[in-house]
């Protein structure tokens, strides 16, 4: 028999129902209502999003498709800039989907039942963003399609070699298996939704849960392939961020070429994830009004998790400055002196620093673990110092190469910023969008939870 | 035209005392529930095979061939030298082998799960909205017309509603 | 079975050799000869005029995006009296082993079979990974379209593609020039190109001969009994990119010159 989650306790407790009927009664209603009721501050916060996705995102992105990429702030030597940067970010939020939702269930860990679904949904989201990304930093992008290994007539095919073509399948296959998992995952929730719903929203939902009943023989084939997609999913998170820190350690810049990069930009993806999880939850409880499902000993769980990998992160920070010291190999010594000593990339050191590896340790006391507000404060400052930290991996390395005639400094334009700005208001519209229309909470995992206790 | 009878309950236990003695008078019995109740039911109706596994690994398998033959034939067939390394390259092989073996599993699995669960099913087929939320439902093929039998052996074990379902 | 092996054998011979080609036609070599630089960049001034390329503006010159596919890089040591300026032009190296080419993900850079690093325009989508990885920072990106106004639009060569925006461009050797000579040697019932003959358009405009041209598989060819002077050095030699442009070294009169 599985130990419920200490939460699940409460909601016992606290629920004064005494049957097991009424108790699932009360979890389909909760969450089903999260779909169907949503006051006017949430048509706001949508319509604001998609405005700021209109205004910062997609009109600036249409006079750089016709104006040309040199109305962002690139020059020669410098020519990745913050697209390539929010590019790594948002793959990097995107592992922390995979985490709670595949490892944590290959491990059967109660805790993650009520937070899973929004974590897999943030994973999609973050990989659709960072997809998104890839076309912004390009120069001719209406070419996409030659990336893409397709027979064709020119006889032309892409060239295997090149860490972009890595990237080009390790996203694909990435967006594709996550995809997969968050929607197999929800098919009994839609179900469900199916159930309590009426009129086109009825038909959408018929549709998307495929006829589900609920028969142990459909449990059964769920949870076996559940099972593989989990156990598939994991190499592929980690191969995924692998291959993205690789378009960056194959070449031979000093900054770049370094061996831990694989490591490091994985366990910086799994920090930022987690970080984003804490965010996102804790938003999602306020504002769904989820407080018996999401209670304050998830944020303690995740918390844990975020000082192992703060001081993770930490340690591999030591090691990439210190071996870059002792190699004593004159491009690199440049390129630490600029990162580390020259303002103003010094200022975002520290303050990178600071963020990462001295804040988060706060989260050692079990006060400051269980405070919501803390955790969400902790955990935005960690999302802005893993900004920072693939902002100075890749603006310095760049302005100090090899031959210093070409040394150039890069400052990014508004057109970049606004961009930026506009790629946060996307995944929040469609992280809104998702609220609406599916399940953010999983049903039948929290019924689990609950249900096992309750026996006459 | 199969009639299936089916019995609403409250309780796990009380569906479980039915199920078993339906399954001693030779009824064929499924159960719909809310949550998984694989672990309770499993004495009951007997062990389950898992043929999917054989499907993802076919799936793993043939990605990992198709890596290998996407990496290693354009590029022989088509030769561009770049970078002084050799037309036949191993890195990019590894690499982009292991990312379509994973893709090819998922897939495969996708497949075995639509193949082996019956979903989307196009047919309407028994069930009640309530098995959904909070009850359980028991469900009985009645090929013989024995509707009396099963609704008394639900009803003692506890049942709350019964009824036949034409299909 | 015997001959299956030595089938196996022949596929590996040919497709695991470094860079695939056993005999390439030629390996086009530049040597620059840095006593003879003077730095008065008649070498760039020609190389715009002969390639089409856009003139970007004040402001962006500032922010570093000029279209120079030759710069001469000017270092200026010490203070005055004691001033030591160096100069080097540097254009493409054109790698043996490029990084820029492995980089690229739609084979819009490659190498072929005249030893030259070429850039296909019409390919190219922007990623600017080759910029990235070229360690001489010769590529250049461009950043818009660029116009030019009435009478010079009649002043672009007709035999060099004018670039649109979002393309990677950089020294070609002139490849167009190559090309022309080898179409004329065939011609004339394939003859093999003489020495001196392809000549770009920075050799022919360097006033003091500090920049000659050829074929480096030819032994007879100038720039191979150039090479081997004692003064010869490649640039980021320890980068192992085994480039096609071979330095020599000034002659100044102080310590460093001296022979061991």
């Amino acid at each position: 028999m599985k130990t419920p989650s200490v939460q699940v306790n409460r909601l016992i407790m606290e629920s004064k129902e005494n049957s097991q009927r009424a108790l699932y009664e009360k979890v389909n209603q909760d969450i089903v209502d999260t779909m169907t009721q949503s006051g006017s501050h949430y048509y706001l916060a949508l319509g604001l999003s998609f405005f700021g996705f209109i205004v910062f995102w997609i009109i600036p992105w249409i006079y750089q498709l016709i104006t040309g990429q040199g109305l962002t702030g690139l020059n020669t030597p410098s020519v990745w800039g913050i697209y390539l940067v929010n590019f790594v970010f948002w793959i990097g939020i995107s592992h922390s989907g995979t985490l709670l939702s595949a490892i944590l269930f290959i491990t059967e860990t109660p805790w993650r039942r009520a937070i899973y679904r929004s974590a897999e949904a943030m994973t999609f989201f973050s990989v659709l963003t960072a997809a998104f990304f890839i076309f912004v930093h390009m120069g001719r992008p209406w070419n996409f399609y030659w990336l893409v290994p397709l027979p064709n007539f020119r006889y032309l095919w892409v060239n295997f070699s090149s860490p972009l073509m890595f990237d080009v399948f390790a996203i694909g296959t990435y967006m594709t298996s996550s995809a997969i998992f968050l929607y197999f995952g929800s098919i009994p929730d839609l179900a469900a939704v199916r159930d309590r719903v009426t009129g086109w929203r009825k038909t959408i939902y018929t549709t998307l849960a495929l006829g589900w009943r609920g028969t142990d023989f459909e449990w059964h084939w769920l949870f076996r392939a559940y099972t593989f997609f989990a156990v598939l999913i994991v190499p592929l998170a980690v191969s995924v961020h692998s291959i993205v820190s690789w378009d960056f350690a194959l070449s031979n810049v000093a900054g770049f070429a370094e061996t831990i990069f694989a490591p490091y930009f994985v366990v910086g993806a799994v920090y930022s994830g987690s970080a984003g999880i804490i965010t996102l939850i804790a938003i999602l409880r306020k504002t769904l009004k989820m407080e018996k499902y999401i209670t304050p000993d998830h944020f303690n769980k995740v918390n844990m998790l975020l000082v192992a990998l703060s001081l993770i992160w930490t340690y591999i920070n030591i090691l990439e400055i210190m071996t870059s010291y002792y190699a004593n190999n004159i491009f690199e010594n440049d390129i630490l002196a600029y990162r580390l000593w020259t303002p103003p990339y010094s200022y975002l050191f520290r303050l990178m620093i600071l963020l990462n590896s001295v804040f988060p340790l706060l989260l050692i006391f079990k006060k400051v673990r269980f405070s919501i507000t803390l955790s969400v404060l902790i955990s935005l400052g960690i999302n802005v110092g893993m900004w920072l930290e693939r902002y100075l991996i890749i603006a310095p390395s760049l302005s100090r190469k090899f031959l210093p005639y070409m040394w150039h400094n890069y400052f990014p334009s508004w057109i970049e910023i606004s961009i930026t700005l506009g790629s946060f208001c996307f995944f929040t519209m469609l992280f809104l969008l998702f609220v609406k229309f599916w399940p953010s909470v999983s049903i039948y995992e929290v019924k689990e939870d609950c249900g096992i206790l309750l026996k006459k | 035209m199969v009639e299936t009878v089916i019995g609403q309950f409250e309780d796990l236990e009380n569906l479980l005392h039915a199920g078993r003695q339906l399954k001693e008078r030779g009824y064929q019995i499924s159960t719909l529930s809310p949550v998984s109740i694989h672990e309770q039911i499993e004495p009951l109706l007997g062990e389950k095979k898992n043929p999917i596994r054989y499907l993802t690994f076919t799936g793993a398998i043939t990605g990992f061939v198709f890596g290998i033959l996407l990496t290693t034939i354009p590029p022989v067939l088509y030769p561009l030298p770049r970078g002084g390394r050799p037309i036949f390259f191993i890195p990019p092989i590894v690499i982009l082998s292991y990312e379509t073996t994973i893709l090819f599993g998922v897939l495969f699995t996708l497949v075995g799960f639509v193949l082996f669960s019956g979903l989307p099913s196009f047919k309407r087929k028994p069930y009640i909205p309530e098995a959904m939320v909070g009850s359980y439902a028991l469900l009985v093929e009645n090929p013989a017309e024995k509707y009396k039998e099963i609704e008394k052996i639900m009803v003692e074990a506890g049942a709350g509603k019964v009824h036949r379902d034409e299909n | 079975m015997a001959g299956l092996f030595v089938k196996i054998m022949k596929f590996l011979r040919t497709y695991r050799r470094p860079g695939y080609f056993e005999k390439p036609d030629h390996r086009w070599t530049m040597v620059v000869d840095l006593d003879r630089c003077i730095g008065c960049t008649a070498c760039v001034t020609a190389c715009y005029a002969e390639n089409n390329l856009s003139v970007v503006g004040k402001e962006d010159c500032g922010n570093s995006r000029n279209m120079s596919w030759i710069r001469i890089e000017k270092y200026v040591e010490g203070e005055f009296p004691d001033v030591k300026i160096k100069f080097i032009p540097i254009m493409c190296q054109h790698c043996g082993k490029a990084p820029c080419e492995v980089a690229c993900p739609t084979y819009a850079t490659y190498h072929n079979q005249d030893g030259l690093n070429v850039q296909v325009y019409n390919r190219c989508v922007g990623t600017f990974t080759c910029a990235v990885y070229c360690p001489y920072d010769v590529r250049r990106f461009n950043w818009f379209s660029w116009k030019r106004e009435k009478p010079l639009d009649e002043q672009y060569n007709p035999d060099v593609t004018v670039r649109e925006k979002g393309v990677m461009e950089k020294c070609t050797f002139c490849n167009h020039r190559i090309r022309a000579a080898k179409d004329r040697a065939k011609d004339e019932g394939r003859r093999p190109l003489r020495d001196g003959e392809v000549v770009p358009a920075c050799v022919q405009s360097c006033p003091s001969g500090a920049l000659v041209f050829g074929d480096g598989l030819d032994p007879d060819s100038k720039v191979s009994k150039m090479a081997k002077s004692d003064r010869n050095y490649r640039l980021l030699e320890e980068l192992n990119t085994d480039p096609s442009v071979i330095y020599l070294k000034r002659v100044v009169n102080d310590e460093s010159s001296r022979q061991a």
